[in-house]
């Protein structure tokens, strides 16, 4: 009896397992359950993991939009395109390898990189002129990299927005953008969306998620075959300029301690020296090379 | 005339190559008591321990460990995160580089002002300055391609591998 009722089970579940390759199945019942609903949910399913990744796009695009706003790019086009091959082969060797990758070198003095959701990752020309190599340069974009792989920046927009929902999200997003194209749906809702990101990026993540992003930043940058301490020396130069440097202050304000950043980087750098095998690349030479092009 | 001109970018090349130079020279002390070691290794040979908040100059960094000498003349190899730099002119000569950058570009931004957040100034990003941004799709200009970004790689000698993150 209870066999009987295993093997039913077992053979309904063999069925829906199934589904995602069937067809035309409306209509269709079996033990009272309708075959055609069921497939469609399973159909839904998938969709939703590509809906969100389409929402995650939008939100991105627009919070993109609204930084760009306020910073200049840098007219440089050698210099960028060099920063987007850099960016996408180390973003390549990360577990978001098929995103629309997009690195920006922005023009200010100021030390600063950041990422927004979707795959945006910004570099300011300040932050580039106080490093010595790729290396350095990898290991920094990898750090922004996991940000967006681990949607830091997607979940803290969210929580400052209190949309429950990823799709409300993305349609406060489409708004704001709609309003400052000069639509008609300036208001308190679009003000939202605009307000929740710049209260982000003049705050800043959670150390918890700056700690997080230089422990995988590191692994990512050694996966891409650089050497793996090229984020920790961008730290120690940055930990050697003046606290008053104005051009500093914004770094230090929305990241954790330098001294403590690297300190909690000691057990990762133990792990990649005893796991990491064959050889890694600086290339200070190319490095340099890219930063003396022109336009 | 010529003549002027080319010793004029001689001596400017010359001091750019001299600030390089002169950065790779560095004082640092350390943070925590570390063995000195004869090669860039940790199964080199002990040739010393230093103790912690001790000077040291920095010569050379290969990896994960810098080339140190002490301050009674000794040689030898520290873990890069044993040592933190002393405070220095690294502020200056990063705005020298800055200016190169760009060189033929457009005016450097006010400075003195950078009271801001990760490139943004808190100013800025209340009350946006619509003009000279491009847009978002601008951007697709820069953007490599997969293959364009793996024959990067190879010319650099960047050999990928498999890693897991550290747990």
């Amino acid at each position: 009896m209870q066999t009987a009722i295993f093997l039913k089970c077992a053979s309904l579940l063999g069925l829906i397992v199934s589904l995602s390759a069937c067809q035309g199945l409306e209509g269709m019942q079996i033990q009272g359950i309708d075959l055609g609903k069921l497939a469609s949910a399973g159909q839904n399913l998938t969709n939703m993991g590509q809906k969100s990744v389409d929402e995650e796009r939008v939100i991105g695009q627009n919070t993109a939009s609204i930084l760009l706003s306020k910073a200049a790019v840098l007219n440089n086009p050698p210099l960028q395109a060099y920063v987007n091959r850099v960016g996408l082969w180390v973003a390549q060797q990360s577990e978001r390898p098929e995103l629309p990758w997009r690195f920006v070198v922005l023009d200010s003095s100021q030390v600063a990189a950041y990422a927004a959701p979707g795959g945006y990752v910004f570099i300011t020309s300040g932050m580039l002129t106080r490093m010595n190599s790729e290396a350095e340069l990898a290991g920094v974009l990898a750090h922004e990299v996991a940000h967006v792989v681990q949607q830091h920046h997607l979940k803290a927009i969210q929580q400052q927005a209190q949309t429950g929902l990823l799709t409300d999200l993305a349609t406060l997003a489409v708004q704001a953008g709609a309003a400052d194209k000069g639509g008609s749906q300036a208001g308190e809702l679009t003000d939202r969306f605009t307000r929740s990101v710049s209260d982000l990026y003049s705050r800043g993540l959670d150390r918890g998620d700056e700690y997080e992003a230089d422990a995988m930043g590191a692994v990512i940058a050694t996966r891409a075959g650089y050497d793996p301490y090229g984020l920790a020396g961008v730290l120690q130069t940055l930990g050697t300029t003046r606290q008053n440097d104005a051009a500093l202050t914004s770094f230090l304000k929305v990241h954790p301690g330098i001294d403590d950043r690297l300190q909690r980087l000691q057990p990762v750098y133990l792990y990649i020296d005893k796991n990491a095998a064959g050889p890694s690349q600086s290339l200070d030479a190319r490095y340099q090379q890219a930063l003396r092009s022109k336009r | 005339m010529n003549k002027g001109l080319y010793s004029a970018i001689a001596a400017l090349l010359f001091s750019f190559y001299g600030f390089s130079a002169l950065a790779e020279v560095r004082q640092a002390h350390t943070v925590q008591e570390s063995a000195l070691r004869a090669e860039p290794s940790a199964s080199a040979a002990n040739v010393g321990q230093i103790g912690k908040e001790s000077q040291v100059v920095v010569l050379e960094r290969q990896g994960g460990w810098y080339q140190v000498q002490t301050s009674n003349g000794q040689r030898g190899w520290l873990p890069l995160l044993s040592l933190r730099f002393a405070k220095d002119a690294q502020a200056s000569r990063s705005n020298d580089l800055g200016s190169l950058l760009k060189l033929g570009n457009q005016a450097a931004p006010a400075s003195g002002v950078a009271t801001g957040i990760r490139g943004i100034s808190d100013e800025e990003l209340r009350s946006g300055n619509a003009n000279a941004s491009p847009s978002v799709q601008a951007l697709d200009a820069f953007a490599a391609s997969p293959s364009e970004a793996r024959s990067f790689a190879q010319q650099g000698g960047l050999r990928r591998q498999n890693l897991p993150y550290a747990r």
